[in-house]
């Protein structure tokens, strides 16, 4: 089998926290996300030889995370789509229960997007890849990872809009920089 | 006043819990938040805003919650400002988890995965 050079792990032990951060984003559960991470440790480890060092570790370890994941949890990938709707009109719900954005609200929201949305807006939003480096991650084309990352924009927006338009308000960040933003619409009309 | 403290208690991070535990003891149901902007003290929320990059000068204590709701913000305003504070909480949750230390298991397993392939060669 390959022999990982001492450097080359230390680089992948530097990911892992990394790599876990990804998988989180992903699945949404800690306990599910290091069983993610274990996983494409493991499939790192044995496919080692296929790494061209030098290259991008980080993206080429993504890459297999994110493969583990969609094809371990395909079928449930599924059912989650399908709960779409409904989890969403269950988040809409949300200022009533406890009035402002915090958190938690924040990855429940994240949690309704579709994963391929879900996963295009870490890896640009949160993770700093670029577009192009994404569409190497995720398999497909540059184009399709930005409308990704812009329709998961837009449904983010609209339910964290949601909650800012209830009267108790949002997250005190948020409520300050639109009632900011306001206040200086109003001094140019 | 008691509600503007657990009001300005609530807006921290994470204190969803206390802000349930105490809704629940002052009103039962909805509404309290929601139907009574003119009485709702708005101390609370200026001193809320503390810290958190408010520009707004000279202009005394201003009504934030209606200027989200005011129909004279530009839409575009509200998104891109929405954007950011999207994108910010997106890294925020993404460097939580990135920045903490590696636990110990996955080092085991790093370690085991060494230990079986020496053993194999």
């Amino acid at each position: 089998m390959t022999a990982c050079s001492p450097a080359l792990k230390q680089s992948l032990i530097a990911l892992i926290p990394n790599l876990r951060a990804f998988a989180i984003s992903l699945c949404g559960d800690a306990d599910k996300a290091d069983d993610l991470v274990q996983d494409t440790l493991m499939r790192a480890w044995d496919h080692m030889d296929k790494f061209q060092e030098g290259t991008n570790l980080r993206a080429w370890l993504f890459t297999i995370l994110r493969n583990a994941y969609f094809s371990h949890y395909r079928k449930r990938r599924r059912e989650v789509e399908d709960r779409d709707g409904t989890r969403a009109a269950e988040l809409a719900v949300l200022p009533e229960q406890h009035g402002h954005l915090d958190l938690q609200d924040f990855r429940r929201a994240l949690a309704t997007l579709p994963p391929d949305q879900r996963e295009a807006l870490v890896l640009v939003g949160a993770a700093g890849f670029s577009y192009e480096e994404a569409a190497n991650v995720c398999g497909c084309a540059v184009g399709t990872i930005k409308s990704r990352v812009n329709r998961a924009r837009t449904r983010l927006g609209q339910l964290l809009l949601i909650k800012s338009g209830s009267e108790f308000g949002v997250d005190p960040a948020i409520e300050a920089i639109v009632a900011a933003g306001g206040q200086r619409v109003a001094a140019h009309k | 006043m008691k509600r503007a403290l657990i009001e300005i208690q609530t807006r921290r991070w994470g204190e969803v819990i206390a802000f349930a535990s105490a809704r629940k003891t002052e009103h039962v149901g909805r509404g309290e938040f929601g139907t009574v902007p003119e009485k709702k003290p708005n101390s609370a929320s200026v001193v809320g805003h503390v810290g958190y990059g408010n520009t707004i000068e000279g202009k005394g204590p201003n009504e934030p919650s209606d200027l989200i709701s005011s129909k004279d913000v530009h839409p575009k305003l509200i998104d891109r400002k929405l954007q950011a504070a999207l994108g910010r909480h997106l890294r925020g949750m993404f460097d939580d988890v990135a920045r903490s230390p590696v636990p110990d298991k996955f080092l085991e397993l790093l370690k085991n995965l060494e230990t079986k392939e020496k053993e194999q060669s």
